[in-house]
């Protein structure tokens, strides 16, 4: 039903475009036109045949026996994989993207290659069939017969934990899989020095991420010369060294090719289904092809669930003394993001304030889910909504109003957050800049775009039509760190005779702009136009390390990485105008398109044609520039190297039905500190996108496990944002003062509004009812408990 | 990718003829076939994506006649006799529709995965209605799920295209 008096649009922000941006972004006619190929859309290779995968119905179940036979004897089916027929593959293989992380941290990563004793999750890989056409392989994998022994599941943290929980991995007798702390200050004393000490605890579910395109496909072509693995990953470099050891050869024989990736936010993963595909490639000696159902993609991964439990110690006058938080997180089946994730939980904890003396101790068990991985804003979107509620839980208990509690609790910019910490009980120097933002800011900026005083106070109850509602506001900030660790990235910049550049690298686009990011860089660095910059698929046969396009380091990373490829490309060209014209290459300056000394001025492609044609090179000549970048290694095991913080800020006001618990967005502000937009449409886009995700994590996502299964695996059980859900009334506010790290002043920014968004909407629904929901999402039945509990 | 439309059973097909995108296409389809493999499989038209395969997501949303279908959801030979218009059909010797254009001026696209099937939604919406509020476009386009979120910068998208025709039609206005 529409409002009448809703809030309508309001002038969208925007800023003049500055001379050096250029036009569209490069990847968006190909998009809009049906031209750019994603995974599904590259041809088949000579021989392709399909694969489908064997996966476990159950969450929990021992295999008894499985049997083959049935589907070997279809017609057209070439083979199928399983415990029993593996080739003298080991099964035991671990398998995922964060084996690394884990084997250099002492810990074991868990995930089989096959699963062979039990099934710990409903999806857990158990083989996979190969036939001449798909559904032959669909209708096969459907012929295997297994034997199962169901056995009892555990869907929560508190189940888990429980004295004489059935055990996940029995070897390790608990279903503890992990622990972590980081500490600063002194957190007893704090909270004995605060006048009030204000508690709260708040859970976070399960999600799914659900990119557009699913996760889980590849095509695969494993011959006598090595594997040919083009799959849609963010990662091309994190599966070589697993395939090698699962099939024995060198890494340096696999090579992975990234196509534009239809969205990923943390989950297109190397997969165990994938590994098998590649296994079968091996055994029949035919490209074999997977392709990602939605279900499927449900069970890659998902959002590690969370309970948020802190002690704030406060002044009367609303000043924080101390934060005391306890952290339950829920890893699911196998350990994959667990380390990472709860050390990110641990590290975001504090939210974005200063705070004299803080502690977290977090627990992470073994539950019978999904294995939850890295999710857009790892680990923060579940304790930003932990902390920002938390504050609004003191506003109100000490009457300030939540905006002023926040700004005279914010770290005004140049501020350290502290000296040193203790991570897992070691101290070590905090190695964080200081506070390179202003917070105070970007939250006046959030609550004046919703036309808001900053006070608590909801309207209502009302009538509206036939409706009985109530109105609220709230705030948030949200702090995630900028381009934080992950070792060098490098990239290559080629220049051919006719004047044009290729950037080679191992980015892959996820769908932010990656591609016209390293474009843009590359073009204004050399001071040609856009068009004549043509950006690579990410290669690993290139040789040209990147840890991945994620925790929105891609800006900062590869940005400056291509920025230093192309000043390696400009010495080149210099030294070659040196050894054609004369001189010494020092004297020879480049840029703008042309090799210059004094009066003489030669194109860039006129040094690069010298080249070719002269009779000592006969022939083609490209000149090339290698470029890496990285912040500087750092001891820090907390933040793990920082160069920025990258704040955002949420404002949202929301209409709750008091007879149906529904709650509606009716505005929404977001601010996000870009340093510099590098392509201010595609920066805001990204804001609002993160922003809109924000709004389907509030109100309706979550993954519902019952009885022995994932129930609502598919997106017509599950919510996602519609545009019907966003309001009209939708700002996405940028700062731009150019003072981050990255190229032209850039900071990252992919990930800052996401996190703000949930606990501003949960805070209005605060303001609305006057009782906190502390259960993301924020469903009608939450809320209409919540409204007669206030009676 | 032919191989993957032949299954090892013999299935009943059917003659069809279809126009896709303004040329005429005639054969026999296998009855169970859907119109998304049709386009994408057998005519190599893979603007259409696949996705929740299920009509929920929009993500294969093609025009039917001028109506908007989920192509994952419709048998091919049902559209015998009928007019397919995909996104490869969208642009007409070489010229961009405009709202294609207003989705790259607004970045209204981020992955991408999704445009094809929001730009034949919004073509099929501004055909019906030229000049939609807010609220008609974002109940129209409910249909078509976006997970990068371009939610506001597709109705920036069409406000641009509205705004163009408002002042298509204010000029014509004046000139009469």
């Amino acid at each position: 039903m529409v409002i009448t008096d809703r809030p309508r649009r309001k002038a969208a922000p925007t800023r003049p475009v500055e001379a050096w941006e250029y036009g569209p972004r490069i990847d968006l006619l190909e998009k809009v036109t049906g031209q750019a190929h994603y995974l599904d859309d590259i041809p088949d290779l000579p021989g392709t045949v399909y694969a489908w995968p064997i996966k476990s119905p159950y969450s929990h179940a021992r295999v008894v026996s499985i049997d083959s036979s049935r589907a070997e004897a279809l017609p057209g089916v070439l083979g199928v994989l399983h415990r029993d027929t593996l080739d003298g593959l080991d099964p035991g293989v671990r398998v995922g993207e964060y084996r690394g992380h884990t084997r250099e941290h002492g810990e074991t990563a868990d995930q089989h290659f096959v699963t062979t004793d039990k099934a710990r999750f409903d999806g857990d890989f158990l083989g996979i069939v190969v036939a001449e056409d798909l559904r032959t392989a669909q209708h096969a994998a459907e012929l295997v017969d297994i034997d199962w022994e169901i056995l009892p599941t555990v869907f929560s943290f508190a189940e888990a934990m429980a004295p004489g929980a059935p055990l996940i991995h029995e070897d390790l007798g608990t279903n503890l899989a992990h622990e972590d702390s980081f500490e600063w200050g002194d957190v007893e004393a704090g909270l004995a020095a605060a006048d009030r000490i204000i508690d709260g605890a708040y859970y976070t579910g399960n999600v799914f991420h659900h990119p557009m395109e699913p996760s889980g496909g590849c095509l695969v072509n494993f011959t006598d010369e090595g594997v040919d693995l083009w799959f849609a990953t963010n990662k091309p470099f994190s599966p070589a060294d697993q395939i090698a050891e699962i099939f024995g050869i060198d890494p340096d024989r696999v090579r992975v090719r990234v196509p534009p990736l239809g969205g990923a936010f943390g989950s297109k993963k190397i997969t165990p289904a994938i590994m098998g595909a590649m296994a079968m490639s091996r055994r029949i000696g035919r490209p074999v092809r997977l392709f990602a159902t939605a279900e499927q993609s449900f069970r890659v991964t998902a959002r590690h669930a969370a309970l948020y439990r802190a002690r704030a110690g406060v002044t009367n006058d609303g000043k924080l003394t101390a934060l005391d938080v306890r952290l339950e997180v829920d890893t699911g089946a196998y350990f994959t993001g667990a380390r990472l994730v709860t050390r990110n939980m641990c590290i975001s904890s504090w939210g974005a304030y200063a705070i004299p003396n803080f502690r977290v101790r977090a627990q992470t068990a073994y539950t019978n889910k999904v294995p939850a991985a890295s999710f857009r804003g790892t680990g923060k979107s579940q304790t930003t909504f932990g902390v920002e509620a938390l504050m609004d839980r003191i506003a109100r208990e000490l009457n300030i109003s939540p905006l002023q509690l926040r700004l005279q609790n914010v770290p005004l910019r140049g501020r350290y957050i502290a000296d040193s910490w203790k991570v897992q009980g070691v101290e070590y120097p905090a190695d964080t800049p200081p506070m390179d933002a202003d917070l105070d800011r970007m939250l006046l900026m959030a609550a004046e775009s919703i036309g808001w005083d900053g006070n608590a106070g909801g309207e209502g109850p009302m009538e509206i039509g036939a409706r009985r509602v109530a109105r609220g506001r709230g705030i948030a900030l949200s702090l995630r760190h900028g381009a934080q660790g992950a070792g060098r990235a490098y990239a290559m910049a080629t220049m051919y005779g006719d004047g044009t550049v290729k950037i080679s690298h191992a980015a892959p686009d996820l769908g932010g702009g990656t591609y016209n990011m390293i474009s843009t860089v590359a073009a204004r660095s050399l001071g040609i136009p856009q068009e004549m910059v043509r950006v690579g698929e990410p290669d690993t046969g290139h040789d040209l390390h990147f840890e991945g396009s994620s925790a929105q380091r891609t800006t900062v990373q590869m940005g400056n990485a291509v920025l230093k490829a192309c000043e390696s490309l400009k010495r080149e060209l210099a030294d070659g105008a040196s050894q054609i014209h004369g001189g010494d290459a020092q004297e020879w300056t480049v840029a703008d398109g042309a090799v210059s000394r004094g009066s003489e001025r030669y194109p860039y492609a006129g040094i690069v044609q010298a080249f070719a044609a002269a009779p000592s090179f006969e022939g083609v000549v490209s000149l090339k520039g290698l470029g890496a970048y990285s912040y500087a290694p750092s001891p820090d095991r907390a933040f793990g190297g920082l160069d920025h913080w990258a704040p955002g800020a949420a404002a949202a006001e929301v209409e709750v039905d008091l007879d149906t618990g529904e709650t509606r967005l009716l505005q929404l502000a977001v601010v996000a500190d870009v340093g510099k937009a590098l392509h201010y449409g595609a920066a805001r886009t990204q804001a609002e996108g993160g922003a809109v995700m924000g709004i389907g994590l509030s109100l309706f996502e979550d993954l519902v496990y019952e009885e022995e299964q994932l129930l609502n695996a598919d997106p017509f059980q599950y919510r996602l944002p519609l545009m019907r859900d966003i309001p009209e009334a939708f700002d996405a506010m940028l700062i731009e003062n150019g003072d981050g790290p990255g190229p032209f002043g850039s900071k990252g920014m992919s990930q800052t509004s996401l996190p703000a968004t949930i606990p501003a909407v949960a805070n209005a629904i605060y303001d609305a009812i006057g009782v906190q929901v502390t259960s993301v999402p924020f469903t009608p039945e939450k809320v209409l408990s919540a409204v007669r509990q206030q009676g | 990718m032919t191989e993957t439309l032949e299954p090892v059973a013999t299935v009943q097909t059917l003659p069809v003829s279809i126009s896709v995108n303004g040329q005429e296409w005639s054969g026999e389809v296998p009855v169970e076939e859907v119109l998304l493999d049709f386009l994408r499989l057998r005519l190599g038209l893979t603007g259409s994506k696949r996705s929740c395969n299920s009509e929920v997501c929009g993500a294969c949303t093609v025009l039917v006649d001028g109506r908007p279908v989920s192509a994952c959801n419709y048998l091919a030979f049902e559209a015998g006799g009928r007019a397919v218009t995909t996104v490869e059909g969208l642009a007409v010797d070489g010229r961009l529709d405009p709202i294609q254009e207003a989705f790259v001026d607004q970045v209204a696209a981020q992955c991408g995965f999704c445009t094809s099937g929001q730009l034949m939604a919004t073509r099929a919406l501004l055909d019906e209605n030229p000049t939609p509020t807010y609220d008609q476009m974002a109940e129209w386009l409910s249909g078509n799920i976006c997970r990068c979120g371009t939610y506001p910068a597709i109705a920036r998208a069409i406000a641009q295209v509205t705004r163009a025709t408002t002042a298509e039609h204010e000029s014509i206005h004046e000139e009469a």
